[in-house]
């Protein structure tokens, strides 16, 4: 009888140690790339963005993307295809207006997100038509280059 | 005997309350984890301003022309030429921009203002990159010129 009950009790206890050393790596893997901040970046996918230095985070405005394929979209909906001009777009302008609050609400701020391959014609466009449309401050969005 | 046995039941702590906070603590960073670093570039929408015209401090207007295979440093409302820096096998010689730039800095310390006309052919990273260089923290952590005006 007492055989019995050691055997038992042995076929029971299972190691923890393993798997706590396997979770503790985990979590401090995941603890440095925690992220407080309220800003969330959401890229289209295959979108790429140019790596800067900068080490100011980015802050909830506006947001205009423009993905790998040229289409403009206004916080994560698509709008219409860039125009390729450097010029004024009407479509991107009128959307702009309509989003417009309030001018007491009015934020002058605008996050510009624009694939890294792109021409500066295709930004030009982005700024020329938000500086229209009342956003006079731009904030590029680069992906931080790791040290 | 029996206070041995005691000893023993003692050296096994129970991990399973350890393990579940452990648990919910690794949801609560998986979901609001960033893999992507992400910092952003400020720069204002050029804005034309009448002056006073009997002052006699003449602004610096440092203006930096970004084309194909040429990086061009002007300064003065004359656009008087400071540097035209070619392009290497890579890229520019971002470091000879950078002293360049450090010298400007030197004589006109109160200056935080750059323009840049970059050619409408120059890939957005190119251009990116370029920011860092005109951007450029000096020993001190001081930048050289932090304002970034985009002529359009």
């Amino acid at each position: 009888m007492i055989k019995r009950k050691r055997i038992k009790k042995h076929s029971l206890e299972i190691s923890m140690n393993s798997l706590l050393d396997i979770v503790m790596i985990l979590l401090f893997f995941l603890i440095k790339y925690y992220s407080s901040t309220v800003f969330e970046v959401q890229t289209p996918q295959g979108m790429f963005l140019p790596k800067g230095s900068a080490k100011s985070a980015g802050g909830n405005d506006l947001t205009v993307i423009v993905d790998q394929n040229e289409q403009i979209l206004i916080q994560g909906t698509p709008i219409c295809k860039v125009e390729g001009l450097g010029e004024k777009n009407n479509c991107l302008y009128n959307e702009l207006l309509k989003r417009r609050g309030p001018a007491s609400e009015n934020n002058l701020a605008v996050n510009i997100m624009v694939h890294k391959t792109h021409p500066y014609k295709v930004v030009k466009e982005i700024m020329h038509t938000c500086a229209m449309a009342g956003k006079e401050q731009f904030k590029f969005i680069v992906e931080t280059k790791m040290n | 005997m029996l206070r041995r046995k005691r000893k023993e039941r003692d050296t096994n702590p129970n991990l399973i309350p350890v393990m579940d906070v452990t648990f919910l603590f690794i949801f609560f960073l998986l979901m609001s984890a960033q893999f992507i670093e992400v910092s952003q570039i400020v720069s204002d929408a050029p804005k034309i301003k009448t002056t006073n015209s009997t002052s006699d401090d003449k602004p610096l207007n440092l203006t930096l022309i970004i084309e194909k295979d040429l990086l061009i440093i002007q300064k003065g409302l004359d656009g008087i030429l400071v540097k035209s820096l070619g392009r290497t096998k890579d890229f520019f010689e971002l470091g000879e921009l950078r002293s360049v730039l450090r010298e400007i800095k030197k004589s006109s310390p109160e200056e935080r203002t750059i323009i840049v006309r970059p050619g409408a052919e120059i890939p957005y990273d190119d251009v990116i990159h370029i920011l860092d260089s005109v951007r450029d923290e000096n020993a001190e952590g001081a930048k050289l010129f932090d304002l970034v005006v985009f002529e359009t």
